[in-house]
């Protein structure tokens, strides 16, 4: 490969620039701060592009090299390759590479190659650097991925994805997964973790599992013993229902005994016997009876102080007691003289109507003559004011004549008034001209006046009729007429006679009812008095037969009815109690003969029978009782016996089934619990199959991983030893183009080299093996000179890429700085090289730039 | 007269270490369920009697809840006689005190059970009996003979072997065994034949196929009717997923070669020729197939295809590498799967196992 030219319109510093670069050495040796770095890293922008400049990214060659004078920030290279022509056209954009642009020609046509750099020189923009772009930094001696890929690839002749370092790593990062060197969390450690957890697991549940049979076995002890109380329990309950038999038995038997004795302590107090259960009852009875008729007999129905009133009744009553239908009759007589006497007390006060018009006519009643006369003169009256009317109407007619004069007058006196006043104010402008108006309407206004007056006179003298007169004198006649009869009264006329005449007739027609309504009243009242003094002579005489105190008639009638009443009712209570006490000494008389028999029969005491008959019926009853209950008690005690078949008694006390339940109780709760604990084991044993089941999937498990585990070491190992074969097969190829250039800088590099599979490069000095490390800066610039060159010749074997120098001999001292130049120009004729420095002691002869 | 002939119900016993827990708990109570179902059948189809030929737990002493459940079914079925034979696994059983009586044992002497002119006779084999049981056999030459034991049938005789020709021309007309778990018959004699039921329910693969008990049908002669009664079925099948490219190509060529019952249990037994880069995970075409079927195990039988001829000439790291472990004494299996890592991480591809 060989660079023919470049263009650079924008690139760091260096703007609008052309460069031509020579088939075999091209050497620019300018100051600092030319843009030599900056020429080499166009060169190698245009192959590799420049990465994208990120917020947070390093300071990096886009941001570096961005022009910020303005302008296209690229450019383009042409070169020689495989056979043609290309041309790399490619701008950057300030940031993001996705926004460059690109454009390669071959022989002047456009083709898409993809990676550039990758696409012509194999290797990425690391390897790039280290192999064909040298500077006086870059002296490290080792081989990237990319170098070792191309040297493998190389060896195939075509691949180049080959890569032993990503296989390895990639394989071993995988085994990792399996065993880590140190930390425990990989696969075959945790499935080793979780065999030992399963296996303590395991152990802990064939504990239980193994402790199954004995759990049985005690289970089954556990139930035999539960059988065995039980049957105790049932053959002490049988004990105990027996024992518990006879006991009853035993007390039914006990009664019986008591019985008899009690009995046999009662009958001792009746040697002839006891009495009949009706004999002893009757006597009871009768002991009753006779205390029930001595009380009666000792308590008097009819006192002494009964005997007192009625000797007061009976003179009270000296002349006879009064009957019924005699005390009914005089009460009545008192009701109707009562009821007399309210109606007189009744007063009917007149109404103020009555009142007015008893005052108004008191003095001159009105007769049926002055009454008639009124009624004649309002008739008078009433023509004379009809004539009146009639007259009056047919005068009236001329009258509206005057009226219209009168409005003319009126005007004409204003209009004069007017000019008057209009004078009045002339004479404020013309004197003369204002008197002779003011004069004028003066004059004219009091003749308006004068003519006025003398028409009204004119008309008063025209009105006079005299039929109209002669009807009003006769209407006035009438009037005064009626004055005269009916003001005396108080009647007013202000309403007009006819009006006056009518309320007189009114008033005097009502005025004669009240009259008649009022004498009526007078003559009722008269006679009710005299009927209720009768009425009061009679009782007072009836009441005066006995002898009751004075006072009020009804309470001297009340307290007579109650006397006679209570006088009879004495009378009947003296009569009854005399016969009661003679029929009742007669019963108790024959009641006590029979007590006496009874206590003669029995040989009791008959002034202690009373005290006694309680207990002798009570006693009778009981024996009576007694024998009973003993009857019934035998029988009862035997039916038991022969119904619970008690044959002989058992002996000891009865079982204490408390404790034997308890104890049954405790055995099965023990059981039950057992029971329980076994059913928990056998689910703990059963999962124990579970459990061994996983350990055996684990164990596969694990020695599956193992097993994986191996295979990628095995795998590991015989890659790493294929990739040592091979690189044994290919290292040597560039150890000697190594060796081969580093002696042609004759003794600089004279230590005895060695190079790794790695490219690590080694010297040997005082018998030691050293790394390059140890050399110099100087030689180890020049080692890595020799070693980019040897891995060249190795990397690129139809091919030579060119190689750029940047200043890569900074650091060499004269003697091997001439070496260097020299080593220089015998390589430009094997390959292209492209030689920058920035000083005069390390120029080269200058070809055209 | 019917008759069912059972035998290794196993209760309690331990299922397939592949399955889950979960699903491994459901299939011990599916076993009991599936002794109880059979129990249900006799009573409604008028079975005489059970006959349960050994192994009817799993452990000498079995756990509580499955005695107990065992003697609850027989209890609670009195209309069908349980004669209950014991076998190795379970001959330490302890019966209760008190048997329900339709609970017919035996013992280490020939017993004897009567249903009208049908007899059952039963025995169950220890070291001190299994080589003179044979002698000490009697029956009548008129009745319907029925006998039960435990043990692998074949030509010898001893603990857990049934002789067959020791057992010929003692008139046995069935012979009821207990011991194979796959059901299986043959001729005894003239007269007579013999039978495996086989186990009730299926426990793991080695146990695949049908499984049930035979109802005998005794009139003029002896039928035995096999009578498929498991809960499930076990499957073991082959697919050939040939060509396959990854676990999900395998599954779908699995699930075209084998018509799935989502109540059973299938072994899947991949076979074919895969590329040496393909890597089948058997754990993953298991997952695919959980909604197919009650559970899936899966086997990788697959041959990886290579060719290391190819490799002879390629100077590259990637013939230098495959050279390199083909020169290696380890086994060709091995080998390949080195060799298919390698390439592959070669590639820069991701290494996965």
């Amino acid at each position: 490969m060989k660079l023919l030219s470049c263009h650079i319109e924008n690139f760091g510093k260096l703007s609008n620039e052309d460069f031509t670069f020579d088939s075999d050495l091209t050497a620019l040796c300018r100051e600092n701060g030319y843009g030599k770095t900056t020429l080499a890293s166009f060169l190698r922008a245009m192959f590799y592009g420049l990465d994208s400049d990120r917020a947070n990214s390093a300071f990096n060659d886009r941001r570096k090299y961005f022009p910020f004078s303005g302008g296209r920030f690229g450019g383009n290279l042409t070169f020689e390759a495989e056979g043609a022509v290309y041309k790399i056209e490619r701008f950057f954009d300030e940031r993001s590479e996705t926004r460059d642009s690109l454009t390669v020609y071959r022989n002047g046509q456009p083709v898409a190659l993809g990676e550039v750099g990758k696409r012509f020189f194999g290797i990425d923009r690391q390897s790039f650097d280290r192999t064909v772009f040298v500077t006086n930094a870059d002296i490290e001696l080792s081989a990237t991925g990319d170098i070792g890929a191309k040297l493998n690839g190389f060896a195939q002749g075509t691949d180049v994805g080959v890569n032993f370092e990503r296989a390895y790593a990639s394989l071993e990062e995988k085994s990792k997964e399996y065993k880590k060197s140190k930390s425990g969390n990989d696969l075959l450690s945790k499935r080793e973790q979780r065999l030992s957890r399963l296996s303590e697991e395991i152990k802990n549940k064939e504990t239980i599992a193994n402790s199954l049979p004995e759990k049985y076995q005690k289970f089954n002890e556990l139930k035999e013993e539960v059988a065995r109380l039980g049957e105790e329990i049932s053959r002490a309950q049988s004990k105990n229902v027996l024992l518990a038999a006879w006991e009853h038995y035993d007390g039914l038997k006990r009664e019986v005994s008591d019985r008899e004795q009690e009995l046999a302590k009662i009958a001792e107090k009746y040697p002839h016997g006891y009495p009949e259960r009706g004999e002893a009852e009757q006597v009871r009875e009768f002991l009753g009876q006779e205390r029930a008729l001595s009380a009666k007999l000792s308590k008097k129905s009819f006192t002494e102080e009964d005997a007192e009133k009625l000797s007061a009744f009976e003179r009270e009553f000296s002349q006879g007691i009064p009957t019924e239908e005699e005390l009914d009759e005089v009460r009545g007589k008192i009701d109707e003289a009562a009821k007399l006497s309210y109606e007189l007390s009744k007063t009917d006060s007149p109404s103020d109507r009555e009142l007015a018009l008893k005052q108004k006519f008191s003095t001159s009643e009105p007769d049926r003559e002055k009454r008639e006369t009124v009624r004649q003169r309002t008739e008078a009256f009433r023509a004379a004011e009809k004539n009146v009317a009639n007259l009056s109407a047919g005068a009236a007619q001329p009258a509206s004549e005057p009226k219209k004069g009168k409005k003319l007058f009126m005007i004409l006196a204003a209009a004069f008034l007017l000019l008057a006043v209009g004078g009045i104010a002339v004479t404020f402008v013309q004197t003369v001209a204002g008197i002779i108006l003011l004069g004028v309407g003066l004059v004219g206004a009091i003749a308006m006046g004068f003519l006025y007056l003398n028409q009204k006179s004119a008309a008063g003298a025209r009105g006079e009729d005299p039929a109209l007169s002669a009807a009003q004198r006769q209407r006035e006649a009438a009037l005064t007429e009626l004055r005269a009869l009916l003001v005396p009264y108080g009647y007013s006329f202000e309403r007009g006679a006819e009006f006056a005449a009518a309320s007189f007739e009114e008033d005097v027609k009502e005025y004669f009812l009240f009259k008649e309504r009022e004498e009526k009243r007078e003559t009722e009242r008269r006679e009710s008095a005299e009927r209720r003094d009768v009425l009061l002579r009679e009782i007072e005489n009836f009441l005066g037969r006995f002898q009751i105190p004075a006072g009020e008639i009804s309470a001297r009638m009340k307290r007579l009815t109650l006397d006679t009443q209570a006088f009879r009712e004495l009378k009947n209570r003296q009569e009854r109690s005399a016969g009661e006490e003679r029929k009742t000494e007669e019963e108790i008389a024959e009641i006590s003969e029979k007590i006496r028999a009874f206590c003669e029969k029995y040989s009791f005491d008959q002034g202690a029978i009373s005290e006694n008959i309680d207990q002798i019926c009570s006693d009778r009853e009981r024996a009576a009782r007694l024998r009973g209950e003993i009857a019934d008690r035998a029988a009862q005690a035997e039916a038991f016996r022969t119904e619970k078949g008690l044959g002989e008694r058992p002996e000891g006390e009865p079982a204490d089934l408390g404790l034997l339940n308890e104890k049954l109780g405790r055995i099965q709760d023990e059981k039950n619990s057992l029971s329980t604990h076994i059913e928990s084991d056998e689910r703990e044993a059963e999962s124990l199959e579970g459990l061994q089941s996983e350990y055996e999937e684990e164990q596969k498990i694990l020695a599956k991983y193992r097993a994986d585990y191996d295979l990628l070491k095995k795998t590991m190992d015989c890659l790493k030893r294929a990739d040592g074969v091979l690189k044994d097969k290919y290292i040597k190829p560039v150890k000697d183009q190594f060796l081969y250039y580093s002696a042609l800088l004759e003794d600089a590099l004279g230590e005895k080299m060695t190079m790794a599979p790695d490219f690590s490069v080694s010297f040997e000095r005082n018998g030691k093996e050293r790394s390059d490390k140890h050399l110099s800066a100087g030689l180890k610039s020049l080692c890595a000179l020799c070693f980019r060159l040897a891995l060249i010749d190795n990397m690129y074997e139809k091919e030579k890429p060119f190689v750029i120098l940047d200043d890569p001999f900074v650091n060499l001292d004269g003697e091997h700085l001439e070496k260097a130049k020299k080593l220089l120009v015998r390589l430009s004729k094997k390959m292209q090289i492209i030689y920058f420095c920035c000083h005069e002691s390390r120029a080269m002869n200058e070809t055209n730039l | 007269m019917k008759f069912i002939h059972a035998a290794d119900v196993h209760l309690g016993a331990k299922m397939d270490s592949r399955l889950t827990r979960e699903s491994a708990d459901q299939r011990r109570i599916e076993l009991r369920n599936t002794f109880k179902r059979m129990a249900e059948f006799a009573r409604e189809n008028e079975v005489r009697a059970i006959l349960l030929s050994g192994d009817v737990f799993d452990r000498d002493c079995p756990f509580k809840k499955d005695k107990d459940f065992f003697y609850s079914v027989v209890k609670n079925t009195p209309e069908v006689d349980f004669l209950y034979l014991k076998g190795n696994h379970d001959s330490g059983v302890e019966a209760p005190e008190e048997l329900p009586e339709n609970l017919k044992t035996f013992s280490a002497e020939w017993t004897c059970y009567s249903y009208e002119d049908v007899v059952i006779a039963g025995i169950e084999m220890a070291a001190e009996n299994c080589l003179s049981l044979y002698s000490t056999l009697r029956l009548e030459k008129d009745k319907k003979n029925i006998v039960m034991l435990h043990g692998t049938a074949g030509e010898g005789a001893g603990k857990d072997l049934v002789c067959l020709k020791k057992l010929q021309n003692k008139y046995i007309d069935y012979l009821a065994l207990g011991h194979i778990h796959k059901p299986q018959a043959g001729t005894l004699d003239e007269r007579g034949k013999y039978a495996y039921p086989g186990c009730l329910e299926g426990r793991g693969f080695d146990e695949a196929g049908e499984h049930g008990f035979l109802l005998l049908d005794v009139g003029e002669k002896i039928e035995e009717t096999f009578y498929p009664f498991a809960e499930r079925k076990i499957y073991v099948v082959g697919a050939d997923v040939s060509g396959a490219k990854d676990a999900y190509d395998a599954y779908r060529k699995v699930k075209n070669a084998v018509s799935f019952d989502k109540r059973y249990i299938y072994r899947v037994e991949l076979t074919g020729e895969v590329d040496l880069e393909v890597d089948l995970s058997c754990e993953d075409i298991a997952k695919y197939l959980e909604s197919d079927c009650f559970f899936a195990d899966v086997k990788d039988g697959t041959v990886k295809k290579f060719d290391g001829k190819l490799y002879e000439g390629d100077i590259s790291l990637r013939g230098e590498f495959v050279r390199t472990v083909l020169s290696e004494d380890i086994p060709d299996g091995e080998k390949c799967r080195i060799i298919a890592l390698g390439l592959k991480a070669l590639k820069g591809e991701k290494v996965e196992l």
